[in-house]
């Protein structure tokens, strides 16, 4: 599959920019896309990520074989306990040894192939890279490139990308209000070879396994089949965004799952059908009233959440992208009120106690 | 000091311990391989966010802040008084909300869909695998304790 990448990558890279050639900037993103499929090396990068809850950071010992496997060793930092997690292009093992826990399910599948290539088509469609300088980073020269959107509430990205072998080497990650989301930098880097030994990983004996089931790629007609209900494709889409998978994911009650993206910003909408009379909530999810109904919204790990239900499925979008985007499209698709009166009325007084402590607080 | 320096070593990295209690942190540091590892890591942590360029201030900037401060003084005291009138009210519903009528709410297994969404931001070519990788773990290690947790606690 690591080859199936590279090849949609370089078609991708060999096609003719429509009515020009493909400019400086616009080649050093297609080098950057392709770099890990072409380079090896070791390294240590530190990540720091923003939330609501403050920042929360990260250093982790990197190995990449050039298209093969993935060794990550995220240090014990700032509370968060040690994480190795190994994936050799077949099995993807997360071991947390601290709890004496270990996840193994399969590596990114064939499947998952086309939509970088076209991520990437998207990412140059609607957003407008440009070089803004070349810095030093971990004792590399690189080109520094900001890819801003084309139109409003985007993220952008700020990349550093090595002028030798185009890997990127540091990263910044903007919301749409300019606010810092994600910062990455390798502090050490060495373009070596790491041993095939890293790639292999056997939990020690103790530790409790588990299997976690991919979730499969798949087309309309069969997922509607496989939930039981016709999910909902969306149609009206924020500008830029595209239906980019489709695929079916759940242990027990199957969820539909369609995925979309702009190029840089995703969005993912989970449709799961709920018994008839219950009501799914979103864990410490606000109220608010939308349309004739009323839904759920929060905000989590730098994405927002919105929760609602509709004619008896349960419907959550997660995505990068503001919230007032998830809720206009809650609002096309349609929100369903509490059902029954006395829900009804719970719900009411709850979304009443939400407003009034927050105009207390 | 027997047990580990934990948020004190934020403090003491700060310079904001008195002397004795900084002089106890910086002798358990030097014996406890865990703390020395932990302050590398805070160290790295706060280079990194130095990085970070400040924005330069315009020089309107201040007197725009001063305005809204007073603003915020202001909607703030307005806040006070509909605090005293509407706390006896929020109390009642909330009451009347929680104690009289049914529940019937199945919460969200929040975690596998962040899981899900981020191994989706994981593939795309450009953005920082490291961070959706740690994302993702988070919540599939969560996922993971969880159905431990109600494991143990099944009969």
């Amino acid at each position: 599959m690591r080859i199936g990448v590279a090849v949609a990558l370089a078609l991708l890279a060999a096609a003719p920019a429509v009515g020009a050639e493909r400019s400086p900037q616009e080649r050093w993103l297609l080098s950057a896309a392709t770099a890990p499929r072409r380079v090896s090396f070791t390294g240590v990068k530190d990540v720091i990520l923003w939330s609501e809850a403050g920042a929360q950071g990260s250093t982790v010992e990197i190995a990449h074989r050039a298209a093969t496997g993935v060794r990550l060793t995220y240090r014990s930092t700032l509370g968060r306990a040690q994480r190795i997690v190994v994936d050799d292009g077949r099995r993807r093992w997360q071991y947390e040894p601290s709890a004496h826990v270990a996840l193994i399910s399969p590596s990114i599948t064939e499947e998952d192939v086309p939509p970088s290539a076209r991520r990437l088509g998207l990412l140059l469609a609607n957003y407008r890279p440009t070089i803004v300088g070349r810095e030093p980073v971990a004792g590399r020269r690189a080109v520094a490139l900001l890819v801003r959107p084309r139109t409003d509430a985007r993220p952008s990205l700020k990349l550093w990308v090595d002028e030798a072998t185009g890997l990127i080497l540091r990263t910044e990650l903007y919301h749409a209000n300019g606010r810092l989301a994600e910062a990455s930098a390798f502090t050490r880097i060495d373009f070596v070879s790491p041993p095939e030994s890293l790639f292999r990983f056997r939990p020690p004996a103790g530790v409790t396994v588990r299997a976690v089931a991919a979730s499969t790629p798949m087309g309309l007609p069969d997922l509607a089949r496989r939930v039981g209900f016709t999910p909902i494709a969306l149609e009206r889409l924020p500008d830029g965004f595209v239906l980019d998978r489709v695929r079916l994911a759940g242990s027990g009650t199957p969820v539909a799952v369609t995925q979309y993206t702009d190029g840089l910003a995703t969005l993912t909408l989970f449709q799961r059908r709920v018994t008839p009379g219950s009501r799914s909530s979103l864990p410490a999810g606000r109220p608010i009233p939308l349309g004739a109904g009323a839904a759920e919204l929060r905000r989590f790990d730098g994405a927002n959440v919105l929760h609602w239900q509709r004619n008896g499925v349960a419907l959550t979008l997660v995505g990068e992208v503001p919230a007032a985007e998830l809720t206009k499209i809650a609002v096309r698709i349609g929100v369903d009120a509490p059902p029954g009166l006395l829900s009804r009325l719970r719900y009411w007084l709850l979304l009443l106690w939400e407003r009034l402590t927050a105009a207390v607080a | 000091m027997s047990a580990h320096a934990g948020e004190q070593l934020s403090e003491w990295i700060d310079g904001h311990l008195n002397p004795d209690a900084a002089a106890q942190v910086a002798a358990h540091v030097d014996v406890c391989d865990r703390c020395r590892q932990e302050v590398d890591d805070l160290r790295r942590v706060r280079t990194l966010l130095r990085r970070v360029e400040a924005p330069s201030l315009r020089p309107a900037f201040w007197a725009r802040l001063e305005a809204h401060v007073a603003k915020e003084r202001e909607r703030l005291a307005r806040r006070q008084i509909w605090r005293r009138a509407l706390l006896p009210a929020a109390v009642a519903a909330g009451a009347l909300g929680f104690a009289f009528l049914p529940a019937g709410k199945v919460p969200l297994n929040l975690d596998s869909y962040l899981h899900e969404h981020a191994q989706y931001r994981a593939l795309h070519p450009l953005t920082d695998s490291a961070v959706a990788t740690l994302v993702g773990t988070d919540a599939s290690l969560r996922v993971l304790r969880d159905s431990l947790g109600r494991h143990e606690a099944e009969p």
